[in-house]
């Protein structure tokens, strides 16, 4: 939307005082004497006139639209080439990284920046939180992000194109997320693997281990060490539960679709309450619009609404 | 020409570029595809039974200028942020190949994620003998790559800290990341990838080493040239495959002389890299 009046593509020069309007008499000389703004940031090499009046939506930001359009730019690829890293996280500190000096403006460049991820790629920066663990549901943000699909599609259509090769995996991941959820969003390692014996799954050797420490590494699922004893008294158990990512990736919508398409044509009346209730779990009906990063991009990261069913909150 | 609508089949299309990142053309319009069915509010039963009978994704049948238009539309969106969906072919087979690349890559740092400023330092000298390799062969053998770790240098002119074993690791991730490749005999050369993400790169700092296919004037590390050592005439395999298909009496486009095709840039099948590391 702002485009327009952004002439030059191509190098960043954030770093030298040259840009923008030469109208200085005085030469150059020293940058920061001729500073006419208030600015607290001494390291800021400006170019010295005064910025204010260049465009309306910056006029109290000190910065040339050109090296903000870079900002969003720069913000949007380090996002998108994130999500092949390891973490797949985008750290809020190497957003800062990408703004030199000008960490001023770190809302308005993040709220561009979303806004450009949603209208190219429908994606948006989702804030990983960490889960309370006194059974309040509250959530603190850690100061990193995920990328995730904001596309009204339901569960098939959409990760079928994107999963593609690990669609074994993803299923899988549903399944446990699922037993999970049921469980009020706690199960203990031994019933997991309980659970998959039952269904043959993962019969091999060490290959239980494997998955869940994969899904462990991406985020997708926390293990802890339990606040209780398990029934024989004496083994340690784990507890599994969803993970960061998970929590900002999967609305609980498609997890309850996941299952009720597993019940299929067999699926008892009213399978959405008994699952619903066991999940205690809360709907809420929030537009799709309100979630994504508000100024401080410190959104609460509720999951995005599935096609025209109401959002559901862990 | 009608401006293209921009779609969620566009961004679910380039949701599942970005996690490939790299791929055979093929695969891109079967992804192109399965968006537009995705997309078309196909009910999950309803995709789902058409996946169990066909087998496949290629229920939506398309045209290639309906793929070629949807790229062209998801490149003009995507250069409000500089990058781009490129296309070339892959000189050792050449099959066509998309990549998801910046249109103004400057640093290989932001081209090649996931890797730490030592590791980078090393894929640069990497490169850097590569290209400078003598008679254009553009490889150097992986044991020469190897040692040349031990040679790095960083600023203060002290040696970094790279074991060999710590360079044999680094260079398999090269490799599995696809930014180089090993052939049968140990040579590593230039990626497909490499040549399409460090485009810019490579032709700005190696001006006078890095030259083009004459018929189709992309980057060449690896094809046919002139038998007349004067002459500049350069051809990808499958770019001199197409050019001399029909031609009973195969000449240079250059310089008409006779092109028989066996003087070759970049290694042969199954020579052996040089041992030793021209530097700069």
């Amino acid at each position: 939307m702002d485009e327009d009046d952004y002439g030059s593509k191509g190098s960043s020069q954030r770093s030298n005082g040259k840009r923008g309007a030469p109208s200085s008499s005085q030469g150059s000389g020293s940058q920061k004497r001729v500073m006419r703004d208030d600015d607290e940031s001494d390291q800021d090499d400006h170019a010295p006139t005064p910025i204010r009046q260049t465009t309306e939506g910056f006029k109290t930001l000190n910065v040339l639209p050109t090296d903000f359009e870079r900002f969003v730019k720069d913000v949007v690829r380090l996002a998108i080439f994130s999500s092949h890293s390891e973490s797949a996280t985008v750290k809020r500190d190497d957003i800062k990284a990408i703004l030199g000096n000008h960490t001023k403006v770190y809302d308005a460049v993040f709220v561009s920046a979303q806004e450009r991820l949603r209208n190219v790629f429908g994606m948006e920066m989702a804030e990983l939180t960490t889960k309370g663990r006194s059974g309040k549901n509250e959530e603190k943000g850690t100061k990193s992000y995920i990328l995730r699909s904001v596309l009204p599609l339901d569960l098939l259509g959409n990760e079928a194109v994107d999963w593609d090769d690990q669609l074994e995996d993803q299923g899988l991941l549903m399944v446990i997320l699922s037993l999970i959820m049921v469980r009020e969003g706690v199960i203990f390692e031994s019933h997991l693997k309980q659970h998959f014996r039952r269904m043959k799954l993962m019969e091999e050797e060490g290959e239980i281990e494997k998955k869940m420490e994969m899904f462990m590494k991406k985020r997708y699922l926390e293990k802890s060490k339990m606040e209780h004893m398990d029934d024989t008294g004496d083994k340690l158990e784990m507890e599994i539960r969803w993970g960061a990512r998970a929590r900002a990736e999967i609305p609980e919508e498609n997890v309850v679709r996941f299952i009720q398409e597993i019940f299929g044509d067999d699926a008892p009346p009213k399978l959405r309450d008994i699952i619903i209730k066991a999940s205690n779990i809360q709907t809420t009906t929030t537009a799709q619009g309100n979630q994504a990063g508000d100024a401080n991009g410190n959104g609460t990261p509720a999951a995005p609404a599935g096609s025209s069913h109401n959002a559901i909150r862990l | 020409m009608t401006s293209a609508v921009y779609t969620d089949t566009h961004r679910l299309f380039l949701q599942a570029v970005i996690s490939r990142r790299f791929m055979k053309e093929d695969t891109a319009k079967q992804l192109y595809s399965r968006a537009c069915q995705a997309t078309k509010g196909m009910s999950p039963t309803e995709i789902r039974s058409h996946f169990d009978k066909h087998q496949t994704a290629k229920i939506v049948p398309f045209d290639e200028d309906d793929f070629t238009e949807f790229v062209n539309a998801v490149n003009a969106s995507l250069n409000s942020v500089e990058l781009e969906i490129r296309r070339t072919r892959d000189e050792a087979t050449g099959d066509d190949v998309l990549a998801l690349t910046n249109t103004n890559e400057q640093k290989i740092a932001q081209v090649a994620t996931g890797y730490t400023p030592l590791e980078l330092e090393y894929f640069k000298h990497l490169l850097d003998a590569i290209v400078m390799a003598d008679d254009e062969l553009y490889c150097i053998s992986s044991t020469a790559a190897v040692n040349e770790a031990s040679k790095l240098k960083n600023k203060d002119n002290k040696s970094l800290q790279l074991t060999k074993s710590g360079a044999e690791e680094l260079l398999s991730r090269f490799i599995q990341d696809k930014w180089l490749i090993k052939s049968k005999t140990g040579a590593l050369s230039l990626s497909t990838r490499t040549l399409l993400e460090l485009q810019t790169f490579l032709k700005e700092g190696y001006e006078e080493q890095m030259q083009e296919c004459t018929l189709c004037l992309e980057i060449l590390t690896k094809g046919q040239r002139c038998n007349v050592a004067a002459c500049a005439a350069r051809l990808h395999h499958h770019c001199a495959k197409t050019y001399y298909e029909n031609m009973n009496n195969p000449l240079c486009p250059t310089c008409r002389s006779p092109w028989d095709g066996k003087v070759l840039i970049g290694l042969g099948p199954n020579a052996e890299a040089p041992q030793s590391i021209r530097r700069r």
